[in-house]
Order: C-alpha cells, then sequence, then structure tokens
C-alpha cells in the first residue's frame, strides 16, 4: 500500500464519518441553556443534585410550588388543601385534567392517563423503599403517622394516608411542623411508565410537567419539547428546551458570545467586569441564598478553647476586598450573619467587620499576642473553589496578625471525606438554601452539629426546636433572632460571602424568573423567546 | 505469517492480565464515596442512613480479594459492571464514546499526517537548506508547546469575532458536522505533526542514502518517481511506527482535548468519573484505552510484515 | 508523547567539541542553564516574594516595577515564573531520573540474562508502555493527592518501559562481544561485568534520550495541572500558573503568555539539546 493511497483511505473515511448526517434546528423555539454538568441520571426517586434538579422541574411536577420572591408554598397539582385546627391533618384537593406525557411504550388502562390520588399514593410509598437504589428520599413522608412503620415492613398501607377519592386525600402529622408542605416533595410520577420501562426508567422520565422528555446525548445535550396536553392554559411559551452541557465557564462565554447560547450563567473569574461590561444590557442578578464560610471544628481540637481566636480571625478578613474588588462582585461580601440577607433575622446584633487592631487585640487576650505560640493551623479547601481568592487574602491578613496559615487544597472527593474527621481543624465550606426560611440554614447546619464544625449548643437546638411548631412569623422570627445572635457570639465560621444569583440573557429571551435558589430555580414554562430576532 | 501472528496473540494475554492488574490495584486503592463525592456540600440534606445503605450497596465494605476476583470474573465474560451514579453500563457509557473518539483521532491523524509527513518530505529533499532548518525549527517549537495552551489560543482566534475570525463553532459535538470536528482535529494534528514531521524527515534521508536509488535512477526513472515509489516505501516503517505510538498519545491526549472543546469522547468521560469516584467506569475506560492501543500496535507489526517481508522471518 | 528514537552514538566526539560543533546542543544547552540559573538563584533574581500580594497593582501590564506584569492578587509574575521553574525543573529531573533508574535496571537484566527473566521483564514494560500514560496519571495523582514527590513517581513510573528497550537491545549487542566473552572466561563475576563493562558502553543511547524525557515530563506536568490536579505548594508549579491564568486570556494577555512561554522554552532546550546529541 502506497502512502498517497494511505492517505486517501483515510480521508474518504474522515468523509464518511464527518457527513453521515446533517444538522438543523435553527428556527424552531428551542431555548439553548448552557448547564455545566450532565444530570447523573433522571429518575426522581435517587435525584439529589443540582444537575438532575435542573432538568427534573420541568418534567416533574408537585402538590405545590414555591413562590420564588417570597419562598411561600403555592398550590400546583394540589388545587387547594386544608389544615385542622390541631395542625395535624392536611386534605388536599387535586386539580382534575391532569394527564401524563404520552409517551411510546408505555401504556395505560383504558388510556385514562390522569394524574389521581393513586398515583400520587403509589409515589408516596415508593419513596418510603427502605432499598436507597430505589429511593433516597425517606424524608418526603417521615413526618406522616405511620410512615416509619410502613417504611420497615412493618405495615402494607401508611396508617396516616387516608384517600377519599380519585382526587381527594388525607394525610396525618406525628406533631405539627409547619414545614411539612415544604418537604412533602412526592412528584407525580407516571406508575405504568415506571412499571414497564424498567430499568430504562431513570433515563426516560414520564411526569405531567410543561415538557416531555425527548432526547439524551449525554456529555452533550439534554432535548426536552412543549407538553401539548399540559393543564396550564398557553404553557410552555416555548417549543422546548436543550440543555447543553458546557462544563468550562469560559467555554460557555465564549458561545454565549457567539450566540450560540441563549444564556450564560457561570462568569469565568477573572472576566466578570469584562463580560457585565460587554453585554451590560443582558445582565440580570439578584441576591441569592447560600452562604460561603470558614468553619472551626468546635467539638475538638485547638479552636474549641479558644473562641477570642475564632472572634480575632473573623475579624481579620477583608471580605469587601475579595469579594468586591478581587473576585469583581461575584458575591455579596458577608457583612452580615451566617443566614443570607434574603431571610428574616438575617441581620444580627453581633457582627465582625474588618478590623485588624480589634483582631490583634483579640488575639493577645487569648494568649497569643501577635501570634507567638499559635500552633501551625491549616486551612482546607476543595479543589473546584481553587480560583476563589478569599483564601489568599485570609492567608496574608492573617500573616499581618504574625499567624501563619497554611492552605490545602484537595479534590472534592478527598477533601469531603476528611472535613468530618478530627484533621480537619478549619476549612472552607458552604451551603445552599432551597427557600427563604432560616430553618433551611439552621436546621441542616447548627441543630444537634450536622455541620462540619460539629457545633452543638443545646440552647441552640431547643430555640430550633421551638421554632419547628411556631406557626406565628412575627414569634417565630424573634426565635430565630436570638439563635442567630447565640452562633455569632460564638463563632464557629468566618462568614465569608452570599451569594448573587446573576446571568446574561439575550434580547429574545423574555421572562425568565429565578429564585434565591440559583437560576435552575425558574419556571422555564413561563420563558418567551422572540425567534424573529435571534440570528 | 499465522504462526508469527500466533505468538504475537499469545503475548497479549498475560500483558492485558497484567494491565488489569495494575489498573485494578491503583482503582481500588482510590478513596471511595461515590455518593458524597456527587453531592459536595448538599450531602447533608440527605439523610445518614440513606448515605450508608447505598455505600453497602456497592460493596465497597467487601476485602480486596473478592472485589478483585469478582470483577476478572465479569470481565472474562465481558461485563464491564455498571456505573455507581449513572445508571448505564459500562459497556453502553464506552459504546456511545467510542465513535466520537474515533471521530477525533481519525481527524488527528489525517491533519497530523497531511502536515507532519508531507513537511517531512519537504525537509528531506534539500537536507541543510533554508527550508529544512525552518521545518525542523517549526516542529522543534511544535513540540515544546503544551497542547492545551494551542487549543485555547485557537479556541479564541479561529471562533471568535472579537479576537480574531469566527471560522468554526467554539465547541460542542454535532454528528455529521465536519464544522465541530475540524478545530479540535486541527489541534490533535498539529501536535502529532511536529513528531511525524521530525521521523519522515530523518526516515527519507536515510532511505534516500540506500542503493536501489541508484540502481533506479540507473533504470531511467524520473526523481518523483523514484521518491513516491522506493523512497517512501522504505521510509514507510518508522513512520508506522511513530504513528502506532501516537495512537497512545491521541488516546491520552483526548482527555485534554475533549475536555475543552467539550466533545463527548472516552477521555472526557474519564475526568467526571473520577470526581465521582465512579470505580467501574474510571476502570472500563482505562482498560479499554490500554487493549485498544495494544491492538493498534497488532496491528501495526502484522502492517510491518505486508510492507517488509524480511520482517516476518526475523526473531 | 514524544517518540523516542532509538539512535546509536556510535561515533563520540570529546564533550568539549559536541558544543561547538552542533548549535542544537548549544542553543539548548544555553536554555538549560538559564533556567538552572533562575531556579538555583531565584531568592536572589525575584524582585518580590513570589506569594507576596499587591492588590493596588492587580493584573497590571508589564512596566518597570513589574517585569512581566503580575497575576490576580498583583503577585509579580517574574518572580512566580522563578520560583516555578524549580517545581518544574524538578519534577522533570527527579521524574525522568526514577524512569531512567528503572529502564536502565530493566533493560540490563532483560538483555543480560534473556530466558523467562527477559520475558517476564518485557511483558512488564509492556504493560505500562500500553496504560495511556495521561490517563494513567490522572487517576494515579487524584489517589495519591498531589504531592510533589508522588507526581515525581507517578511520571516515573509510566515512561521507563521505552528507556528499557533501548537498553535491553544495548545489551544484546553486547553480550555477544570479544570484551565481554574474554571477561567472563578469565572468571569476572556475572555483575562485576554487567556494571564494568556493559553499563559504561551501552548506557550512551539511553543518556542521550534523558534531556528528551525531561522535557515530556514538565509537559505532562503541566497537563495534570490544567486538569486542575497539578502541583501547587509551596508556590505554583507553571503549568498551576496556566491553569490559573486561563481565566483572564481575554483580559490579561501576559498571564497568559509568559508561563506558557517559560514551559515552552525549557521544554524545548531538553529537546534540542537531545536532538543535537542523537544526530549529529
Amino acid at each position: 500500500m502506497r502512502p498517497n493511497r494511505v492517505i486517501s483511505v483515510l480521508v474518504l473515511l474522515f468523509l464518511v464519518f464527518g457527513l453521515s448526517k446533517a444538522h438543523a434546528q435553527q428556527g424552531e423555539a428551542v431555548l439553548r441553556y448552557p448547564i455545566s454538568s450532565d444530570p447523573e441520571h433522571l429518575n426522581p426517586f435517587t435525584a439529589t443534585t443540582i444537575a438532575t434538579s435542573t432538568v427534573l422541574n420541568s418534567i416533574y411536577e408537585g402538590l405545590f410550588t414555591l413562590n420564588r420572591a417570597t419562598g411561600e408554598v403555592v398550590p400546583h397539582l394540589a388545587e387547594r388543601y386544608e389544615i385542622s385546627e390541631d395542625k395535624l391533618t392536611y386534605t388536599f384537593y387535586l386539580r382534575k385534567g391532569v394527564l401524563f406525557h404520552a409517551v411510546e411504550g408505555v401504556k395505560y388502562e383504558s388510556d385514562d392517563r390522569e394524574f389521581k390520588t393513586d398515583d400520587w399514593l403509589w409515589a408516596a410509598k415508593l419513596s418510603l423503599s427502605k432499598d436507597e437504589s430505589i429511593s433516597a428520599h425517606p424524608e418526603w413522608m417521615e413526618s406522616v403517622v405511620g410512615a416509619a412503620d410502613f417504611k420497615e415492613g412493618k405495615t402494607t398501607e401508611i396508617e396516616g394516608v387516608k384517600i377519599i377519592d380519585d382526587h381527594t386525600f388525607e394525610l396525618r402529622l406525628t406533631a405539627p411542623n409547619r414545614l411539612f408542605l415544604h418537604t412533602l416533595g412526592v412528584p407525580a410520577v407516571s406508575r405504568e411508565a415506571y412499571e414497564q420501562l424498567g430499568p430504562d426508567f431513570a433515563t426516560h422520565p414520564v411526569g405531567t410537567g410543561p415538557f416531555m422528555f425527548t432526547e439524551w446525548k449525554r456529555d452533550n445535550y439534554l432535548l426536552i419539547t412543549a407538553n401539548p396536553d399540559y393543564w396550564r392554559e398557553g404553557y410552555p411559551k416555548s417549543s422546548g428546551v436543550r440543555f447543553i452541557n458546557i462544563p468550562d465557564a469560559n467555554t460557555a462565554a465564549l458561545q454565549y458570545r457567539q450566540n450560540e447560547l441563549d444564556f450564560l450563567f457561570g462568569f469565568p473569574t477573572g472576566q466578570r467586569t469584562a463580560l457585565v461590561g460587554e453585554f451590560s444590557a443582558e445582565y440580570r442578578e439578584m441576591p441569592g441564598l447560600n452562604v460561603r464560610y470558614f468553619g472551626f471544628k468546635m467539638d475538638k481540637g485547638f479552636f474549641v478553647e479558644h473562641p477570642k481566636v475564632r472572634q480575632a480571625f473573623s475579624h481579620a478578613f477583608n471580605r469587601s476586598l475579595v469579594w468586591d474588588d478581587l473576585m469583581e462582585g461575584a458575591r455579596f461580601p458577608a457583612l452580615k450573619g451566617v443566614l443570607p440577607p434574603l431571610m428574616p433575622a438575617s441581620d444580627p446584633a453581633i457582627k465582625y467587620d474588618y478590623n485588624l487592631e480589634r483582631a490583634a487585640e483579640l488575639l493577645k487576650e487569648a494568649g497569643f499576642p501577635e501570634g507567638e505560640g499559635m500552633p501551625p493551623i491549616k486551612l482546607f479547601v476543595f479543589a473546584s473553589a481553587k480560583d476563589e481568592l478569599s483564601f489568599p487574602v485570609l492567608q496574608d491578613d492573617l500573616k499581618k496578625l504574625g499567624v501563619e496559615l497554611e492552605i490545602v487544597v484537595e479534590d472534592n472527593t478527598t477533601y469531603w471525606d476528611h472535613v468530618g474527621t478530627e484533621e480537619v481543624l478549619f476549612f472552607l465550606s458552604g451551603w445552599s438554601a432551597g427557600q427563604q426560611d432560616p430553618a433551611d440554614v439552621f436546621n441542616f447546619l447548627f441543630l444537634d452539629g450536622r455541620d462540619d464544625t460539629k457545633y452543638n449548643n443545646p440552647k441552640v437546638n431547643d430555640l430550633l426546636r421551638a421554632a419547628l411548631s411556631e406557626f406565628d412569623p412575627a414569634a417565630r422570627e424573634r426565635i430565630y433572632q436570638e439563635t442567630h445572635e447565640l452562633i455569632m457570639a460564638d463563632a464557629p465560621w468566618i462568614v465569608s460571602a452570599y451569594s448573587k444569583v446573576a446571568w446574561l440573557q439575550k434580547p429574545w429571551i423574555g421572562n425568565f424568573e429565578p429564585g434565591g435558589g440559583g437560576t435552575y430555580t425558574a419556571d422555564l414554562a413561563a420563558v418567551e423567546i422572540d425567534t424573529s430576532k435571534r440570528p | 505469517m499465522s504462526r508469527y501472528l500466533g505468538r504475537r496473540l499469545l503475548q497479549f494475554i498475560p500483558t492485558a492480565f497484567g494491565i488489569l492488574t495494575v489498573l485494578f490495584i491503583l482503582t481500588y486503592l482510590m478513596p471511595s464515596d461515590p455518593l458524597r463525592a456527587v453531592l459536595g456540600e448538599q450531602y447533608r440534606r440527605l439523610p445518614p442512613e440513606v448515605v450508608e445503605g447505598i455505600r453497602e450497596e456497592l460493596g465497597l465494605n467487601q476485602p480486596f480479594l473478592s472485589q478483585y476476583l469478582g470483577y476478572v470474573g465479569r470481565l472474562l465474560r465481558f461485563d464491564l459492571g455498571r456505573s455507581y451514579i449513572l445508571e448505564q453500563k459500562v459497556i453502553d457509557i464506552i459504546g456511545y464514546r467510542l465513535p466520537h473518539t474515533f471521530q477525533l483521532m481519525l481527524g488527528g491523524l489525517l491533519v497530523g499526517g497531511v502536515i507532519g509527513i508531507g513537511s517531512g518530505i519537504a525537509a528531506s529533499l534539500r537536507p541543510g537548506r533554508w527550508l529544512d532548518h525552518l521545518l525542523t525549527g517549526l516542529a522543534l517549537v511544535g513540540a515544546s508547546i503544551p497542547v492545551f495552551w494551542l487549543a485555547l489560543v485557537l479556541q479564541l482566534v479561529l471562533t471568535q469575532d472579537k479576537y480574531g475570525a469566527a471560522l468554526f463553532p467554539v465547541a460542542g459535538y454535532e454528528s455529521g458536522s465536519i464544522r465541530h470536528l475540524a478545530l479540535p482535529s486541527l489541534v490533535l494534528g498539529l501536535n502529532l505533526a511536529s513528531g511525524l514531521s521530525r521521523v519522515s524527515r530523518a526516515a527519507m534521508i536515510e532511505a534516500r542514502s540506500r542503493d536501489y536509488n541508484l540502481t533506479a535512477r540507473m533504470k531511467g526513472l524520473r526523481s518523483r518517481a523514484i521518491i513516491q515509489r522506493h523512497q517512501l516505501r522504505n521510509a514507510l516503517i518508522p513512520i508506522l511506527t511513530v504513528l502506532s505510538l501516537d495512537m497512545g498519545y491521541l488516546l491520552g491526549g483526548s482527555v485534554v482535548t475533549e475536555t475543552i472543546f467539550n466533545w463527548p469522547g472516552l477521555g472526557r468521560a474519564l475526568i467526571p468519573a473520577i470526581d465521582r469516584r465512579d470505580t467501574p467506569v474510571i476502570m472500563g475506560i482505562l482498560i479499554f484505552g490500554a487493549v485498544l492501543f495494544m491492538l493498534i500496535n497488532l496491528v501495526v507489526d502484522v502492517l510491518y510484515g505486508i510492507i517488509d517481508p524480511r520482517i516476518r522471518l526475523e526473531k | 508523547m514524544t517518540p523516542r528514537v532509538a539512535g546509536l552514538a556510535d561515533s563520540r566526539p570529546s564533550r568539549k567539541r559536541i558544543f561547538l560543533t552542533r548549535p542544537r546542543v548549544l542553543v539548548g544547552g544555553i536554555l538549560i542553564a538559564i533556567w538552572l540559573c533562575g531556579a538555583l538563584l531565584a531568592d536572589i533574581l525575584a524582585p518580590y516574594p513570589p506569594l507576596e500580594p499587591h492588590y493596588s497593582h492587580r493584573l497590571a501590564p508589564p512596566d518597570a516595577q513589574f517585569l512581566l506584569g503580575t497575576d490576580e492578587l498583583g503577585r509579580d509574575l517574574f518572580s512566580r515564573i522563578l520560583y516555578g521553574s524549580r517545581i518544574s525543573l524538578t519534577v522533570g529531573v527527579v521524574a525522568e531520573g526514577i524512569a531512567a533508574s528503572i529502564g536502565l535496571c530493566v533493560g540490563m537484566l532483560a538483555g543480560w540474562f534473556g530466558g523467562w527473566i527477559d520475558d517476564l521483564l518485557m511483558r512488564v514494560a509492556e504493560v505500562f508502555f500500553a496504560i495511556p500514560a495521561l490517563m494513567f496519571l490522572i487517576v494515579w495523582v487524584t489517589i495519591l493527592e498531589s504531592t510533589p514527590l508522588l507526581i515525581f513517581v507517578g511520571l516515573g513510573l509510566i515512561s521507563w518501559a521505552g528507556l528499557s528497550r533501548v537498553m535491553r537491545a544495548q545489551v544484546l549487542a553486547l553480550k555477544s562481544m570479544e570484551f565481554v566473552i574474554a571477561a567472563r572466561s578469565i572468571g569476572v563475576s556475572q555483575w562485576g561485568i554487567m556494571y564494568r563493562h556493559i553499563l559504561p558502553n551501552a548506557i550512551g543511547p539511553v543518556l542521550v534520550l534523558i534531556p528528551l524525557g525531561i522535557g515530556g515530563a514538565i509537559l505532562s506536568e503541566s497537563i495534570l495541572s490544567f486538569l486542575g490536579l497539578g502541583i501547587t505548594i509551596p508556590y505554583p508549579s507553571w503549568g498551576s500558573l496556566v491553569d490559573t491564568s486561563r481565566n483572564y486570556f481575554t483580559t490579561a494577555w501576559w498571564y497568559a503568555v509568559f508561563p506558557g512561554a517559560a514551559i515552552s522554552l525549557a521544554v524545548l532546550g531538553f529537546s534540542l539539546l537531545s536532538e543535537g546529541l542523537i544526530n549529529p
């Protein structure tokens, strides 16, 4: 075989591979929506990540949704509901005429695709499966009477559930719980699809939502298209959404500039000012619900015995320099407390401003004048935050106090394995609340030492339990305010920043309205697109 | 020929087994909690009993030997297992991505082959002259530039109107789109070209110094014909050797190129799999890559025999 | 990634003349010497400590105060590149040193003893040859964390196989030479022959490949860094510098260009040296 023939064979192969299929879809009203990582799968019962929710939010619906501005629950597939005087019994009235997606390969008895109470009950029972590969969400139903017994297999029915008719049912709770409707996440899932598709169900979701699953090319794109039978009149406004997988924010920015995307959700560190300047008319921002912090281990080790050192560190961190200047406004510097500012009770009286003199004083009071006698201190950081300039600044600030800080960057998995152990006394971490309720921060991080700081203050625990059954908003805010002051006085965190939900959207996009939880919370069914303006 | 092939295939088995063992030990040592890896800070939302339950179910609490024997047993039945996280079989993950990686490798080979061999031949025509110096110099410099750096610069200059000309799409894969394939192929190809260029230059000069050139000239063949028929044929063996080694590089190098250009190939799947501690996927991709590389080398060995029958008799 | 060409260095000009008669060796040597000086004298040459921030001079372009500009915290890029050269050069030299030691030993043993030892060792070499290097390294680094020493060892482990083949071929050729047979016949021990007669005569072709390998190791480390797995302690390697600078490609060209150029110049130096030594 001669070389020139080898080359021509290669050319030929190349063309055969290359030209096998042509492409289309420019003029369609399909949103081009970047995602930074693929969903792991599309099974709502085992879904736990934001990547999965981003897609599933448009395919599956629950009885309620959250009002994105206030964080209150709004009836959705439940048309209305009633709560008994003792706050223990909830009656739900399902909306009529809600249909599951018509999907090839899934058959319904007498072609009846309507979502009814027994569909809901089936999903609720499945969510209580003991097998974690079937359900990772026992918390959805855990407040209902008999849920625990059912989960253990002691009963075949959940005692606290009472089906009244196809569209009405009752739930009885073990104790009053003002957050019950928030946690009641059971979605409307097609039982027929679950049973008939078998293992394929995990990649072929069938729900009642505004969009239907259409096609998924992993690490490339995932396409959902408008559900023609959708119950909300006139929705969805677009004909589909193409979730395009672009892990790197730099690449996404390049694609946005070339009109290959309709949105840009991540700003590469260092290009924020430039991009916002270049696309100022397309820039949107709002405060978010994520909080970033440096945590001290509060059960063992050096920092437990030295509260003044913790406070000194908190005073010694120039948050404004980091977030306003160096990070070009990627987040809001945390000048208040541990709660994101959208929440009630988020402005405690005890605060830690940037004050090196005060920090030096506190350090002296703690017995370490000018850092003398301090043991070596290591700060553990996870790799995906390596572009964050907060820790070099903290390192520099502490150096001014005479404290040497060593920074240990670990890849994400190693870090999360490590952070709970005794070796890690000081670490960078964060938390994303799902709604504007202080409970969504406090209960996950400060109740019974659940945070990796292991902060466990009995007073705080009592207050948080009391707040859970306090239905009066004003009284509740007072409890949370008190809790917040206690936590700030103990200083288990150096609060670094509150998130900013910021994005670019092309001029032909309208009505894209995410909540503080992040851009993924937006109702994509409402998003309008003017294809005549799209090049 | 068949005995030669048979011997080569027999050597293949212990090597493949060795690769399997080395890789298994590596991935076994990987600290592994796929669930936590996926969830990050949000793992605190999951009830602790769920986290523990999933660990047990994945068999992560079993001792090394039983995990290893189990894996080998399944592999002998061509079962690479299931991903811990993705609700997919590993074989499906590889099957879906392999054609994409092949396209990229082919594209890279084509670009690299044309530029590399072409410039090598051009440089060899008049060794020591300015064209030779220029091309050899370029090849050396080309081999010194980190591939990701080249990729980033080209991506900026060739896809953005703001910094150059938007000739190609920024990134992504579209089945059948040569425009999407062009830029990543160019990056891979340029990287290959420098090595190929140097080898083909040397091989051509070497081939020219042989006696048969004289014979050919005496037969009255024009020099163009000599280059084509005789010198190239003889220079082909070193070039093929380098190409087959480059295959290994292409497989590995695809991690970087695929990551930068969002190409849904094998290499691109590796990094997230490692981030998620998804051991079956990591093992699958690595074993597959190694075996593929060995197969390519086997084929090249056989090709040697076809090109030059003398080789078959050696050993 | 760079193919290793097994060339037999048959004619050996004296060491002094090599530099004068071969311009590539000369240029390569100078480039390497410059970087070596930079690395050794970083404490003296660097105008600023590599970790010292100058917030008000953040991302400043090159000027008299900051020769090569500053990075995202206003740290002097020139100083960082100088200190980075310590890490990057050490990676190259140590990793290739490990690879060469393994390669020499394995090649020697396989070539000298032959038989099943040869078969076994060459199968092992084949294993390490077939595993895609970059993929191996990525897994290696994630398992064992990115401490410098482990990156050296990983790089060494995955790149000795080629060298061992060259060494084996040399030993095989020397084994049947008269002086070896003579040494055997007068009762010199096997190890003595290997050490005193085979090694010095066989090592040449392996040695000339080493600079090429050093360059390859530097490039590999930079790729690992680009994937976020490189060395950042106590100060960043060149690869890590390029990795962080990726975010500033469009806003601070100097940050993107200089660390990349540092890698290229060092690798170029090593390749020139090897090339010049292999092809006179």
